[in-house]
């Protein structure tokens, strides 16, 4: 199920916001658990086994660590927790892509391919077992106490806000949370703004720029301009924030409305003025995950200029493959680590000196550079495009044309997400509500932003029911 | 929260209301069937309600989420107004994938047509000789049952009406997959080809009198007559003993008509309107109806009544007729029939095959293989 469709909105959500409030709080946790197996369930139904397997395994083995603490054993269940977490992701995951790559090479030697299995990819997998990992880790390191209650920790693993999409939530920032959380009108209400902030991200701005990028890259590279091809590459680095960062703020809006205060994700991260700065704003969960459970657990910077190299290129090459079983995922996350050497190694001292202007343009071409890569699988068409985009192909013939969704609504949209990579809504925002700003200011101003929220939920539902408006010329059935 | 920020207590009561209103609105209006229920003109089936079973749990969440989306108590309403809106404040379609607003209120399908021409789908070299070659086998096998072959590519609107597509759809040089077609044919082989494309836009700009419905796919009475008479006249070239299609026979009167299949699409047909050009017949048609045992329809295929329809001219000495076609073979029938002394016009469900049992039973003088051109593609499948 996606948040960002009709039955989410108008069926299951009011459901479960009825069930929940309504629930006495000794009951809330069973609730909502029941809510979020529901959930993942609706997506998968046979997937739901999975899910309750991890989450049956970590509750077992973090009991195990207890049982065992301060004993070489401990240490020991730890291992096998994070193995088998592994095991079940690369198993699920990247199995075919284990296995195309060895086809490669078994075709190199003349010998017999292996076939790809038929394992579908459960959603989610690689939120929910790093979620675990960090649990467990966690608890061994002692930053966050072993949970005994059952019904707690599988609300950890399986809350529906952040269960397909993240953010990728530590134990130790919201273990309080699970026993005793408030609930208040104030917390509710921002969690309705932030979902249906959340909600226009992912509805009005994220999926209209993937209609014309789509459009784009569909398109045979012969037919694409220079200006077409960055535009492409533009509305791609454009959906896939909106997309990300909408998704987080939904996830974060209804974890408030049922009291929880989750972790924020997302930090404009286009407004960088270096990588290092990029990766500080971008998908900040997972960066802090690899940063805390693996870049400093291979010794961080702690030892030496090569490890640290080494680390990092670790790390990066991990984070690509993380997003996706395909080598231009690897590619994409490689350069990111390449460019964050590079300005660890001296570049990054130059990039200040030289002027935030000139940082905000290195890191926007890097960003939509390597977005290219991350979206063009094939590798053939990716060099053809991005020698387009480098201006190294003769101009088109028979030309591109974009103009069946890049109408007057989308240009709109297009300068509305342009403005809201920036914090200029953030700095309006609070130019409103700053306590200078009389009663009578503040009172219109969250009046009319509420009409506009309730707006962006009404238009939302327009856009995603006009998805499924599909009429034909002759009767199907 | 920083120390400057103050959150006004509006918000923390009027956005909750507002919001648990909107989904409480929708959930009582679903219960006590309020507004509108009547259903869009998509022209297909829509999602059954589901049936829960343990057995089949997996396939169970996506058929309720289409049953859900499909009778969405809001969805009439919402796309209605959703319509509305990119009509009357940017003239443009809410559905531009399905069909674009062109102009003087004429409307142009997408998807397979706009492509078409503008010439995205061209043949390669490899499709435009298994064209060539399935043609050719056409042609064979209709000479040897004592016939002639004859392939008649269908102009769809965009072909006639291009001055009408929005400015940024005109195809500036270039050519369609039916001029390529054509060419090669032309170049290559012997297989007789009608052309429909130059005398309708002839037509087009020597007359006020539409050829085209401004919002349907379709052409008109007047368009299919036309077509027919271009039709017969290519005929007569190799049989004669043809008449040719007097239009002193028929009369055409324009008479004003909402919006058509296009405009319902858009839910605009009250705005963009259309025109219905009736036709009278002046003289007594000839033609009566008759039957033929050729087997079904094939199953499912929602127009069987028009499958196989089969006419005959009393005591004519004309040559007999066998047309494949779709729906813009429609309109041109009972202009057809009138000139030949039997006519069987064959809908086969788009597959726009040779039907060679039909073919060497029928045994017809003429053969048409009446496409509308973005079909063109389908001749290299050999059936």
């Amino acid at each position: 199920m996606l948040f960002s469709s009709i039955i989410f909105l108008y069926l299951f959500l009011p459901l479960s916001l009825v069930a929940y409030l309504l629930n006495p709080k000794v009951t809330k946790n069973l609730l909502l658990l029941f809510a979020s197996l529901l959930f993942y369930a609706w997506g998968n139904v046979s997937h739901c086994l999975i899910l309750l397997g991890s989450i049956g395994l970590n509750y077992g083995i973090g009991l195990m660590m207890h049982r065992y603490r301060d004993q070489p054993w401990e240490r020991g269940w730890l291992s096998i927790g994070i193995s088998i977490n592994l095991l079940v992701l690369i198993i699920f995951k990247y199995a075919n892509f284990f296995i195309d790559n060895l086809n490669l090479l078994i075709e190199q030697v003349g010998g017999t391919t292996l076939e790809a299995t038929t394992t579908k990819l459960p959603i989610g997998i690689s939120f929910f077992t790093f979620q675990a990992i960090s649990y467990l880790v966690d608890v061994y390191r002692r930053n966050a106490p072993v949970e005994k209650n059952s019904i707690d920790l599988a609300l950890y693993i399986a809350l529906f806000p952040q269960l397909v999409a993240g953010p990728i939530v530590r134990f130790r920032d919201i273990n309080r949370q699970l026993k005793n959380r408030t609930h208040s009108l104030d917390l509710f209400s921002s969690g309705i703004e932030r979902f249906l902030v959340g909600l226009g991200k992912k509805v009005l701005l994220a999926n209209q720029f993937a209609l014309v990028a789509d459009q784009i890259f569909s398109s045979p590279v012969d037919t694409i301009t220079l200006p077409i091809a960055w535009l492409g590459a533009l509305l791609f680095t454009l959906q896939i924030y909106f997309d990300f960062s909408g998704y987080s703020d939904m996830a974060i809006g209804l974890g408030r409305m049922f009291g929880f205060q989750i972790p924020e994700n997302f930090n404009f991260p286009y407004i960088a003025k270096s990588i290092r700065d990029f990766w500080r704003r971008w998908h900040i969960s997972l960066s802090q995950w690899f940063r805390d459970y693996l870049y400093i657990s291979l010794g961080g910077n702690r030892k030496g200029k090569a490890k640290t190299i080494r680390n990092l290129l670790i790390v990066f090459f991990l984070t690509g493959l993380w997003h996706g079983a395909s080598w231009n995922f690897v590619i994409w996350g490689m350069l990111h680590g390449l460019f964050m050497l590079v300005e660890r190694l001296g570049f990054g001292r130059w990039l200040k000196k030289a002027g935030p202007i000139i940082g905000h343009f290195y890191t926007l071409l890097i960003v939509i550079f390597t977005f290219t890569i991350f979206r063009l699988q094939e590798m053939d068409y990716l060099l053809d495009y991005l020698k387009t985009m480098a201006g190294l192909n003769e101009k088109p013939l028979n030309i591109l044309t974009i103009g069946t969704y890049a109408n007057t609504l989308f240009y709109a949209l297009l300068l509305i997400g342009l403005l809201a990579c920036t914090p200029l809504f953030k700095v309006i925002n609070q130019y409103f509500l700053h306590q200078n700003r009389s009663t009578l200011t503040q009172n219109v101003y969250q009046l009319l932003i509420s009409i506009g929220l309730i707006i962006t939920l009404i238009w939302s539902t327009v856009e995603l029911l006009m998805h499924t408006y599909q009429p034909f010329i002759y009767y199907q059935f | 929260m920083s120390k400057n920020k103050t959150i006004s207590p509006i918000k923390s009561y009027l956005l909750p209301l507002l919001f648990i209103g909107v989904l409480s609105l929708h959930f009582i209006d679903d219960l006590f069937d309020i507004s509108d229920n009547s259903t869009l003109q998509e022209n297909r089936a829509m999602a059954k309600a589901p049936i829960f079973s343990f057995a089949n749990l997996d396939v169970f969440p996506d058929s309720f989420n289409n049953f859900y989306g499909d009778y969405f108590k809001w969805r009439k309403p919402l796309i209605r107004t959703n319509s509305n809106f990119h009509y009357k404040l940017f003239k443009e379609s809410a559905i531009p994938k399905k069909v674009i607003i062109g102009k003087n209120g004429w409307l142009f399908c997408n998807e397979d047509y706009l492509p078409f021409y503008l010439g995205k789908t061209l043949f390669t070299d490899e499709e435009l000789q298994k064209v060539t070659t399935e043609l050719e086998r056409r042609a064979s096998i209709v000479e040897a049952n004592g016939g002639q072959y004859y392939l008649a590519a269908v102009p769809i609107k965009h072909s006639i009406y291009e001055d009408q597509l929005p400015d940024q759809y005109r195809r500036i040089g270039g050519q369609t997959a039916t001029d390529q077609l054509y060419q090669h044919l032309r170049e290559n082989t012997s297989i007789k080809l009608v052309d429909l494309h130059t005398g309708l836009k002839k037509i087009k700009a020597q007359s006020d009198v539409p050829l085209y419905y401004k919002t349907d796919n379709h052409w008109n009475h007047h368009g299919a007559w036309m077509a027919a008479h271009f039709l017969v006249e290519r005929l007569r070239e190799d049989f004669p003993n043809l008449n040719s299609l007097h239009d002193s026979t028929y009369r055409f009167s324009p008479k004003p008509s909402k919006g058509k299949s296009q405009a319902e699409w858009l839910m605009l047909q009250n705005q963009l309107t259309d025109a219905n050009i009736h036709i009278g017949h002046t003289n007594k048609l000839r033609q009566i109806d008759t039957t033929r045992n050729y087997g079904s329809p094939p199953p499912h295929f929602f127009y069987a009544n028009e499958y196989l329809i089969a006419k005959s001219v009393p005591d004519s000495n004309a040559p007999s007729l066998m047309m494949v076609r779709e729906s813009f073979g429609t309109d041109v029938i009972t202009h057809l029939s009138e000139n030949f002394r039997s006519s069987l016009y064959i809908w086969d469900e788009w597959k726009h095959g040779l039907n060679q049992e039909i073919v060497e039973q029928e045994k017809p003088d003429i053969y048409v293989q009446f496409i509308a051109e973005f079909l063109l593609p389908r001749l290299s499948i050999s059936r």
